[in-house]
């Protein structure tokens, strides 16, 4: 079902053949002047500028307007139905050809993700280990007498950070911060009992007497 | 156009119409109301399709525009020059 173009002074328009036969036997006039015809009609009509096929009878006036509206809303719905099944038309051959397309860059690049896959999942090359089990590493020579634990300590690595974080960090600053606030302590009692002086209060810490 | 076509078909009708006969004007009535079942019972199905295929093609245009993303992405991972 094609729609047949035609063309009727600046106006063209495609349609049915159905909605041609249709268009020339109502009025009896060649395809084009019915063509215009009907689109000053229906101009008209849909402005209000033009009456509606009137007679005396209100339900047969009303029963007509119906129709119109419902004969002309079926034309259009048809007329939408062919247009995007012709939008459909177009957009299914493209979207196969794009799956294929995609189905064999997939399986070209399908090797390269495997292995950016694996080699984020494999853990990083481990230079201290490497040190303290080889020896051949570049820093293996001052490390190696230490030990693998040692090793592990003092290793500066910043991408080791998250396997070797738990004692040079925050942690240790606050065992050692504990630590000398117990030796303070200590002091001042051993000044007590000594009868020395009471160690300085640091500041802002000083209870008021 | 549709409008105008169907404008002039029902004036086409009424012109052949004896407007001064009951019988003739409650035919027509008769007439019009099983034209308006039957072309009712065309629209339906003809809505249906319509919002069908709206909804195909939608998700089908949404279907190559992520395809083409993917496969452009594709193309740079492998160092594809050719455009799409």
């Amino acid at each position: 079902m094609r729609p047949r173009r035609i063309r009727s002074g600046m106006l063209e328009v495609r349609l049915l053949d159905r909605t041609a036969d249709a268009l020339a036997r109502a009025r009896g006039l060649p395809l084009e002047e019915a063509v215009a015809e009907a689109f000053r009609r229906g101009l008209g009509v849909l402005s209000g500028r033009e009456p509606l096929p009137n007679t005396e009878d209100a339900e047969l006036d009303d029963l007509i307007a119906t129709v119109m509206e419902t004969e002309a809303g079926e034309a259009l719905n048809a007329w939408r139905v062919l247009h995007r099944l012709r939008q459909y038309e177009n957009l299914e051959p493209e979207v196969e050809r794009l799956q294929a397309d995609n189905k064999r860059l997939t399986a070209r690049a399908l090797p390269n993700l495997a292995r950016s896959r694996r080699s984020t999942r494999q853990p990083l090359p481990d230079a201290c280990s490497t040190a303290a089990g080889t020896g051949d590493d570049s820093s293996a020579s001052e490390l190696r007498h230490v030990g693998r634990g040692r090793a592990r300590k003092s290793c500066s690595l910043s991408y080791h950070g998250s396997r070797h974080r738990g004692r040079g960090g925050a942690r240790l600053r606050a065992r050692l911060a504990r630590s000398r606030r117990r030796g303070e302590l200590a002091a001042a009692v051993r000044g007590l009992w000594s009868g020395g002086p009471l160690p300085r209060a640091r500041p802002g810490t000083a209870r008021p007497q | 156009m549709a409008f105008g076509l169907a404008a002039l078909y029902r004036e086409r009708d009424l012109e052949q119409l004896d407007h001064s006969d009951p019988a003739a004007l409650a035919a027509e009535r008769q007439r019009l109301r099983t034209v308006h079942m039957q072309l009712d019972g065309r629209l339906s199905p003809l809505r249906f399709a319509v919002f069908e295929l709206a909804r195909t093609n939608r998700i089908l245009e949404i279907r190559e525009s992520a395809l083409r993303i993917d496969n452009r992405g594709l193309r740079l991972r492998l160092g594809d020059a050719d455009p799409e």
